[in-house]
Order: structure tokens, then sequence, then C-alpha cells
């Protein structure tokens, strides 16, 4: 255990000459991306021609010395990320190798989606990065073994468009891909004030209700812009939520309050099974209280696609937001 | 005589009581006028709506669910002898969510099936714990060991296909919490013949099951057929409740505090006042807890099974405190 400490010190001393960028094109960051590629100043008997450090979501220092060959990344959707960064997945969980981020010739760590990481074939593939999700319980503990052993480990959380900008930022200045930040994220970025600014034009404000839905009632929930991102992206396009109603415990919104409001729309994104899910609700759309919202009777209802709102859109952010402004305001998509 | 009397009519006024509120206060204020035009479909179609779509379902679909649990609970605490039972100890909670879980892993789309399943499940795991009590002698310890081990056995089952499809921990963990929420009219039919043939069945029984109280040798020797009326009780037992949990997931507590206060409130052990008193408590408990669920945090609301064991918990506390640990 000294040993490895000393050796983040040794790291830490080595990265501390070098100097931090703020990407200075995102938004304000929860975490501090202060990562740079930058070769950094070594001591002759010790040549270090690369450095980047910066503070990941869980609040810790990752510095990373020598240009990453064996990447390991636990969860699909920052795969994507840590390929839109130009970097290449060499191990990871069954999920990301199913969704094209990886190559089928990936190492697998877990077979699906990432919630358990065999912690132990991790370590015996050797990988010089660790990049898994601030999120995910079974990722967290993967993280603290790895860092145990000297990996440089980083553990990312991505809700929102900014939070994919900030790591994007991060993953191209480790890879040195700064035009695939620009393509992937800058561009992105205006794509989306665009479209916001398109919104801002129209003078009423539509109401919705957003809901999460499994294939029992129990599992039909409402949700704020706090608790999902493509709620946040409404929010930001200008609708009203009913859910934002409810000062606490808004998922469990009550269909009372949904019959008195009468939302102009509702949004559904599933979890677990798609089709079992789209299936029991348009069974619920045809019960008593739900049949006679405007929304329903008036098929203003949508099943959110699930490549663009169950999985982060990542690079397809501006997509995202057209999609979703084209419903709110249809005449926008004529402009 | 009397006393008893004035409670058991007290207990039917409850029932009232509180059916009334739940169908007068939720998050809509509606008057009182409203709520009844509401209720006979004239006036404003929301106000119908409310009524029809969330309060009366609801409310019938509580004092169903909590009639059913006392029922079961009233029944297991006799023939067992062991005023800690609950449906739990028979493998109603475990059965129920085990086939729930199966049946969501193995065929997504079945989703219809789910509370046909929750009652085969419970009831099936009662029946087979009857089984294995009646082999190993049909004793009232026997019943409680078996459940205690066919449970664990079915939780194990439970936590397997949990980790295995972690998508089913969602549906799994607000079903165990237990609610009525989102229950509809039609579903409550079938329950409701079986929670109440279980009650009219246990109500047949219940001079035979207060023999049992004397003991086994002693109830024998008057007449009764311990093993047989001790593994039909567990079986009318597992049906009420497995009816109970097919549209109201897990509801705790409410099995074990109702047959508690009816005894405590008759100053009997009588399964014939405790009974009824117990189903009507159980009933009245629940829908009170649903109601507070629905107004305490409006416009958003939190499932019954929370406030049954925000109840409950001090309730068995104050049990275990009262009997100096001797229960």
């Amino acid at each position: 255990m000294k040993r490895i400490i000393c050796l983040l010190l040794v790291c830490v001393l080595f990265c501390g000459c070098a100097p931090s960028v703020e990407p200075s094109d995102s938004p304000a960051p929860s975490v501090e991306p202060s990562a740079s590629p930058t070769a950094s100043i070594a001591p002759s008997d010790a040549p270090v021609d690369f450095c980047v450090s910066f503070v990941d979501s869980a609040d810790n220092n990752v510095n990373i010395t020598g240009k990453p060959q064996n990447v390991a990344v636990l969860f699909s959707s920052y795969a994507e990320i840590w390929q839109l960064a130009g970097g290449e997945v060499a191990i990871t969980v069954g999920e990301a190798v199913d969704r094209g981020f990886a190559a089928d010739t990936a190492k697998l760590v877990d077979d699906s989606a990432g919630k358990t990481i065999d912690t132990e074939l991790l370590l015996s593939y050797k990988p010089d990065l660790v990049i898994g999700s601030a999120d995910i319980e079974g990722q967290v503990e993967a993280a603290g073994i790895t860092r145990s052993a000297g990996i440089p480990t980083a553990l990312f959380h991505v809700e929102t468009f900014d939070d994919y900008l900030k790591m994007l930022k991060i993953c191209t200045n480790i890879t040195g891909e700064s035009e695939l930040y620009k393509s992937n994220g800058t561009a992105v970025a205006q794509e989306i004030e665009d479209i916001i600014e398109g919104t801002a034009v129209y003078d009423y404000r539509p109401s919705i209700l957003f809901v999460r839905a499994g294939s029992t009632a129990s599992t039909v929930k409402a949700k704020t812009a706090d608790q999902h991102f493509a709620a946040a992206m409404l929010d930001e396009l200008g609708a009203k939520n009913i859910a934002d109603a409810a000062p606490i415990l808004a998922d469990g919104l009550s269909l009372e309050e949904v019959i008195l409001q009468d939302p102009d729309y509702i949004f559904v994104t599933t979890m677990g099974d798609e089709g079992a899910a789209k299936s029991y609700m348009l069974e619920l759309f045809a019960t008593e209280g739900w049949k006679d919202l405007t929304a329903v009777k008036e098929n203003r209802y949508v099943f959110l696609p699930k490549d663009l709102f169950h999985f982060k859109p990542n690079a397809r952010w501006a997509d995202a937001y057209r999609y979703l402004a084209e419903l709110l305001y249809p005449d926008s998509a004529d402009a | 005589m009397r006393r008893r009397a004035v409670i058991v009519a007290a207990s039917g006024f409850a029932v009232i009581i509180s059916a009334f509120c739940a169908l007068a206060f939720g998050s809509a204020k509606l008057s009182l006028g409203e709520v009844v035009e509401g209720l006979f479909r004239v006036g404003d179609g929301t106000t119908a709506s409310i009524i029809h779509a969330v309060r009366l379902p609801r409310c019938l679909a509580a004092l169903l669910a909590g009639a059913g649990l006392a029922t079961s609970g009233a029944l297991l605490q006799s023939a067992t002898g062991n005023p800690l039972a609950g449906p739990n100890i028979i493998g109603v909670n475990a059965g129920a969510g085990f086939s729930m879980v199966l049946i969501g892993c193995l065929f997504p789309l079945g989703y219809r099936l789910m509370p046909l399943a929750a009652a085969v499940g419970a009831f099936g795991c009662t029946a087979l714990i009857a089984l294995l009590a009646a082999k190993a002698g049909g004793e009232r310890v026997t019943i409680v060991l078996a459940g205690v081990a066919i449970s664990t056995l079915f939780s194990a089952g439970i936590s397997m296909i949990r980790m295995i499809f972690p998508d089913i921990s969602i549906d799994y963990a607000y079903f165990s919490i237990g609610g009525v929420s989102g229950v509809s009219l039609g579903q409550l039919a079938v329950p409701a013949v079986i929670i109440f043939s279980c009650a009219i069945a246990a109500f047949c029984v219940a001079r035979r099951l207060d023999l049992l109280l004397l003991g086994d040798d002693a109830a024998a020797g008057l007449g009764v057929r311990t093993k047989a009326l001790r593994t039909f009780a567990l079986l009318l037992s597992g049906a009420s409740a497995a009816a109970a949990v097919s549209f109201a997931g897990l509801l705790g507590f409410v099995g074990l505090m109702s047959p508690h206060i009816a005894r405590r409130l008759l100053g009997s052990e009588r399964m014939r006042l405790v009974l009824p008193v117990s189903l009507m408590i159980g009933g009245a408990l629940t829908v009170i807890s649903d109601l507070v669920g629905r107004v305490a945090f409006a416009p958003s609301e939190v499932p019954a099974g929370v406030f049954l064991a925000i109840l409950g918990v001090p309730f068995f506390l104050t049990l275990l405190v009262g009997k100096r640990g001797r229960i």
C-alpha cells in the first residue's frame, strides 16, 4: 500500500507541472476537468513525455502518465464517448459490443450492462486506463480496486449535454484528438443552442407529463428535469412539466393530479423490456382516468426512441433536442 | 357481552368512516357535493374520473387487501398458537415474490399474468409448507420451521433472479413495498370472492380453532382432528393472503397487527369475535394508510405499504415490550 501511495505521490509531482486547461467553451463544470495532454517537464532520469491530470466525477485526482494503449471502458455509453474522442476500447462489457462501440474481439469483464464487474478478470487484462460510471455501484467498487492496484481510473457521471461535453473534453485531451472535440462537442453545442433559440420565439409553454414506465402500475413514474435528462431537455425547450408542482417525491405524482392538470403532451420512456412497457402503457391509456386526458384523446403521447432517450445520445444530442422541439412546436419543423 | 357488541359495531363504523374519508379526500380538493356527483357520474367529467379511476377502486382494494391479510393473520395466529405469525411465515411473501420475478424474466410480455402469478406463487408456497409440516407431524412448531426454511429458499431464488436479470428489480421493489396504486375495479372481483369465501370458511371452523388453544391433546380429546384442522386453517390463510397479494403486493404488518388489536379491544381470544373484528380493522387500517399516503405529500403519493410499516413497527415493538419479550 505504501508503495502505491509513494507511486501516486510521484505521479502527482510529475503531473503537477503540467498546465491545467479548462475547456473554455463548455459551461461551468460540476467536475473540474483540468486535463492537459501537454508534455510535462520531467527529471532527466525518469523521462515522461505524456501527462494528463484531472479530477473525475467522484472527486478523485486522476493522473495519466503515458498514452493509454489498453483502455477498459466499463459502461457502453462511455465506450461510445471514448470512441468519439478517437480512442479504442480494448476491454469492456457485453452491452458496449452489442451497441457497436467496441470490436467483437474486445475482452469482456461483464456480459451485460456492467452492473457487476469481474475485477479479477479486469486486473488480469492489465488495463493502463479504466473508465467507469460513478452511478453504478459495481463499477465504483471495481474502480476502488483498480485504483489500489495503481491503474489510472476515472469515474464519470454524464446526465446532461454539459456533462457529455466535459467528459468528451477530458477524453480528447487523453487521446490528443482536439479536432474531435470540436466536431463531436462544440459543433453539437452550437446546433443545440440554435434549436433552443428557435423555440424561444413561441409565446406558449406546452404542459407535459414525462413518465418512465415499466410493465406494472407501480413502475409508471413521473420524472422531473432533475430526475431524467430528457425531462431536462424538455424543460430547456420551454415545456412546463406538471410534475414540477410536486415539491418532493415527484415520481410518485398521483393520477388524480394528472387528471386535474390534463397535460398537452405525455412523453414516455421505457425501462426493462421495451415491448412489454409499451404494450402496458397502451393498455393503461385505454383505462378510466387516462383515456379522458387530452393528450391521450388527441394522440399526443410519444414513446421516446430508446437510442436517443434511454441511452445518452452522445454525438446525437442535437438530434434528440430537435426531435423534442418538433414534437412540442410542430411549426418549428417547417421553419 | 354488551362491550363486545359495541366493539364489533365500532369496527364496522371505522370501516365506513375510513371509506368515506378515502372517497372525500385526495390531492384534488373536492366538495362533498362534487364527490357525490362524481360517484353517480353527474356534473364535471374530471371529478367522475377522479372518483372512478382513483378513489373508489383504491378504497375498495385497500379494504379488501386489509381484510384478506387480517383474515390470514388471525387464522395463522390461532392455528400455530404463535402471536407473531403473519402471512410471511407461511411463505406468502417469498412465494409471491419468486413467482412474480420468475414470470417477469421468462415472459416479459406476460405482465397480465403477474397478479395470477403472485397469487399462485403465494398459495403454492403455503401448500408446500402445509404438506411438509403435515409430513413432519403437523405440530405448531413444524409449520413455523417449514415456513422459515421454504421462505429462505424462495428468497434466495428471488435474489438469484434479480442478480441475473437486474431490470426485474424495479418491478420487484415496488411489489415488495405493497400498495393499491393503479388498481382497477375489474381486478378486484376474483380476489373478493376468494377473500370472502375464506373468511366465511374460517368463521365456520372458528369454534374448533378456539379449542386448539387448549393444546393439541385436550382439543383431540374434545373431538377435534387437530392436524387436519391446522392444515385446513393454513391453506385458508394462504388463499386469503394470496388473493390480497395478487393486486396489492406485499403489504406488511396488517396481517400481524389486526388480530392483536382485535383481541386487545375485545379482551377475548374467541375466533368468532376476533375474526370479523380483525377483518374490519385490517380493512380500515389499510384504507387509512392508503389515504395518508395519498394526501401527506400531495400531489405526490407514497405507497400504502410504507405507512402500514410506519404504523406497524411501533405496534410490534409495543407488543414486544408489553409482553417483556415473552411473545
